[in-house]
């Protein structure tokens, strides 16, 4: 059952999140010039959660900024493999930018993770309140 | 001429070691383990890990330009919990090019070991022993271990005999 929902959650989110194959394309495209918006999705540690539950927003210490993808499934994915043992617990969270902030993340393609963004430090404020999606948690 | 460092490629089960032993042939100095539990963060002897950008975040990765890689150096307190003195991160594909596996790992695997040899002339001994893990071996899974394995003793086995 509970697979069941986490297929049904990942095709949800996939579908609700524009195609965002190639993401230099997209700064050009219409979508991003009309305005509108874009979900981006992350995951996160345990204390992350709890500085976004507290504060309502994506905050960063001690680092650069933090990047986000336009997939659910990219997300998960950084969260997996052996790697995962270090990083500890890990959920989902996901955040909607109107296109206008999202033209002020960096769109990059990292090998491995596909399209993303980088969204520096102080740039975080801008995304908006970000939603925690604690019954999909990572291992 | 600069020595490779080993290379240890931590696996999540044992049909990945073995699926990657496969892909290595003959070659010497690439030593995969696995299962994964949590052995690979506490696993004494590794001097640094390659990890994607953002599996690198919490030191402070940020994007550099296409086709290199950058070296951080992790906390006393990391060290202590078992993470490596580096992380070296940061490989990002040009704009529009496709994460073709056979021709992008080799770059990356050189990237990498370029680094190291960078942070050994500067500081000698400090990268003895580097970590890879499956997602940033394959590319995200782009490719199979067995090729990635193969990709990665070609490219050892060229810098070894220059």
């Amino acid at each position: 059952m509970s697979q069941l929902l986490i297929c049904m959650l990942t095709l949800l989110f996939s579908l609700s999140s524009p195609a965002m194959e190639g993401n230099a394309d997209f700064r050009q495209s219409s979508l991003a010039a009309e305005g509108g918006t874009t979900t981006l999705f992350r995951t996160v540690s345990d204390a992350e959660v709890k500085s976004i539950n507290a504060s309502e927003q994506y905050t960063a210490y001690n680092t650069e900024g933090k990047y986000f993808y336009p997939t659910a499934e990219q997300a998960q994915a950084q969260a997996v493999e052996n790697y995962a043992a270090r990083q500890g617990s890990q959920t989902l969270t996901s955040v909607t930018v109107p296109n206008s902030v999202l033209k002020g993340g960096q769109s990059i393609n990292p090998l491995g993770e596909g399209p993303a963004f980088f969204f520096p430090t102080e740039q975080l404020p801008q995304l908006g309140k970000p939603t925690v999606w604690n019954f999909w948690p990572l291992h | 001429m600069t020595p490779c460092p080993n290379i240890v490629v931590c696996l999540p089960s044992l049909e990945k070691v073995a699926e990657f032993r496969q892909g290595l042939g003959d070659t010497f100095g690439i030593i995969a383990i696995g299962p994964a539990s949590d052995a690979m963060g506490k696993l004494a002897g590794i001097d640094a890990f390659y990890l994607s950008l953002g599996r690198a975040e919490r030191w402070g990765s940020r994007p550099i330009p296409p086709h290199t890689v950058a070296v951080l150096h992790t906390s006393q307190t990391d060290q202590q919990s078992g993470i490596p003195p580096f992380v070296i991160t940061g490989f990002l594909l040009k704009e529009g090019e496709t994460p073709q596996a056979d021709a992008v790992l080799p770059l990356l695997f050189n990237c990498v070991l370029d680094a190291v040899a960078e942070v050994n002339t500067q500081q000698p001994g400090a990268i003895r022993t580097v970590g890879f893990f499956a997602f940033e071996l394959t590319a995200g899974g782009a490719t199979s271990l067995a090729n990635s394995a193969q990709l990665l003793g070609q490219v050892v086995k060229k810098r070894s005999r220059q």
